[in-house]
Formats: structure tokens, sequence, C-alpha cells
């Protein structure tokens, strides 16, 4: 019994020292390792960068395509007043010389296809010089709708 | 002295019974220490070097993916070294902070050439999240395209979302208000 003691003791020992040396060997690799860390942050900064960019670039709804559906109907004999714009949808005011370029205007937008809806906000004749204030409000129509 | 057989019988039987009970006692205490010496020696020693074993499977594991990282990063940080001046440019296009002063200067130039020239330009409160974003109204004024000054604003290499566009006609001129969004990329941020 004592024999046996004695062997697992011995071995227990040589087990213990072994270990010691394992932990030795993993802290020295730890610390080579931390000279590196700086590398490790920059390359996950570019990384996240280059993430991100193309992220909101395929993301990104450009609003300078609808423009040329909005103003569109200056080609009309039609001035535009006023123009609000945004990825959505637009609100354009008008003058036109008479009621025909209302309904013309009307026609442009539904033949564009990019329009959904379209609704006229306000309707004005101007008496001093015969022309027709108007007011309308679109909304694009969704990719792929 | 007289033989008394009966007598002698009787001591023997004695010193047999007594040698019976010390045998019983001396096994049953030999018995008592072995169990001792599994139950509390040997077996919690055992235990204590599977432990003990398995600790050193684990750190040899650890130290040989602590390795394997060490080649990579040796590698990446050539590849980085090497790359440094490549990746430079990318920091204009997507900064770590908001650098409002170098986008100015790239959306003056964009709007003059689009006709049209900034009579003020403000930031607002710039939103910390994951990206980063600025938004920025532009108020400008000029005789040019509408399409034109938003396309050139919308392919600026630093990705410049127009959220909203206001334009009135100002004395032959164009009045134009602009909301745009750009982006940056805080360093503290973990995808």
């Amino acid at each position: 019994m004592a024999i046996v003691f004695i062997v697992l003791f011995l071995y227990e020992k040589s087990v213990d020292s072994r270990l010691q040396f394992s932990v030795k060997t993993m802290n020295e690799n730890f610390q080579e390792l931390s000279p590196y860390s700086q590398y490790e942050a920059k390359a996950r900064v570019i990384g996240d960068k280059i993430t991100v960019y193309k992220r909101i670039l395929q993301s990104q709804e450009k609003i300078s395509s609808s423009i040329d559906t909005a103003m569109g109907i200056t080609d009309l004999d039609i001035v535009v007043l006023s123009v609000v714009l945004t990825k959505d949808g637009f609100t354009i005011k008008f003058v036109g010389p008479t009621a025909l370029h209302f309904a013309n205007a009307v026609n442009y937008y539904l033949d564009t296809q990019k329009v959904d809806q379209l609704s006229l906000v306000s309707a004005t004749l101007r008496n001093d010089n015969k022309s027709y204030e108007l007011e309308m409000e679109g909304t694009f129509r969704k990719n792929g709708k | 002295m007289t033989y008394e057989p009966n007598a002698q019988i009787a001591e023997f039987k004695r010193t047999l019974q007594l040698t019976r009970v010390k045998t019983s006692i001396h096994s049953t205490l030999a018995l008592a220490g072995f169990l001792i010496f599994i139950v509390y020696g040997a077996y919690p020693l055992i235990k204590v070097i599977s432990e003990k074993q398995k600790l050193i499977t684990q750190t040899q594991e650890i130290s040989i993916q602590l390795e394997k990282n060490l080649i990579e990063l040796k590698k990446t940080s050539n590849i980085i070294n090497n790359s440094e001046e490549f990746f430079k440019p990318f920091d204009n296009l997507m900064p770590s902070s908001p650098q409002l002063e170098s986008y100015l200067h790239e959306i003056f130039i964009a709007t003059s050439r689009s006709g049209f020239y900034i009579k003020n330009i403000s930031a607002g409160e710039v939103v910390s999240e994951r990206p980063g974003e600025v938004p920025i109204l532009l108020q400008l004024n000029g005789i040019g395209e509408l399409n034109v000054l938003v396309e050139n604003i919308e392919n600026l290499k630093r990705i410049s979302t127009v959220n909203k566009l206001t334009a009135r006609e100002d004395y032959g001129k164009t009045d134009v208000n602009l909301e745009v969004s750009i982006y940056f990329v805080p360093e503290e941020f973990k995808e």
C-alpha cells in the first residue's frame, strides 16, 4: 500500500510539473500576442468600414433619378414655382396658361409609370394674367410594385 | 507439579479464542485502514491527477491555438503594414469621425460645378451610433439644373444621401434647400 501511495504521489508530482510547464508555455504565447493587438484592432476597423460602406451604398436610394420625373412637366409650357422632393414622393406647385396644361401634367405623370398616386392640393385661377396656379402631390411607385 | 490435561486443554482453548478475537480485530482495523487509504488517499489523488491531465490537454490546445493565431497575426500585420498606404484614401470616404472640413471642401466643388453657390450650411446633431450619421442642411442659390446638382452630391466619393430637396423660383434663379446625410464609423464600434 505504501509503495502504491509513493508511486501515485511521485506520478502526481510529475503531472504537476508538466502542468506548470504547459501553463508557462501558454502564458509566453499569450505575451507574444499582445504586441500584435494593435494590428488586430486596425484590421477590425478597416473591415468594419468596408462592411458599413458597402451596406450604405447598397441601401442608398438616390433621388436624382426622381427629379426628372417630378420636373418633367417643364417641357409642357409649364412654369414650376416650387418643388419638394423626397425618396417617397413630391409636392409641386406650377403655373400653366390654360386648364388643359393641368390635364397634360396629370397625363404626363401617369404616363411615366413611376408615379403611384397623384392628388390635387390646390388650384387657383389668376385673373390678372389668366393663368392657372396648381399644387399637386405625388407618391412614387416602389420598386417591383 | 501435577499433570492436569483438562486445565491445559482449557488454557489452549482460551488462547485460541483470544487469537481469533485478536485476528478479527486486526483484520477489521487493516480493512478499515485500507478503506481509509482508498477513499481518502488514493482515490482523491487519482482524481487530482486526472484533472491535472485534463488541464494539461486544455492548456496544450490553447497553446496550439495561440501559436496559430500568432502566425495569422504576423501575416496580417505584414499585410496591414504593406497596404496601409492603400487604405488611407478609404479613411476619407468612411472616416472614424464626422470630418466635416474635408467634406465641406468636396461639397463646395460639387455645388459650384452644378451652377449653384452655397448661401448657408449647417450640420445637425451627430448620431454616434453605428454607423455614425451627420445630418447637413445646405441652402443654395443658382441657375443650374437641379438633377445635375443632386447627382453631383449623390455621386461624391464620400457617401451622401439626399433625403429631401426643396426648390423654389427666386427671380430667375432657384433657391434650393437640401437635407443631406453623411456617415462615419466610430472606432469603438463592434460589428
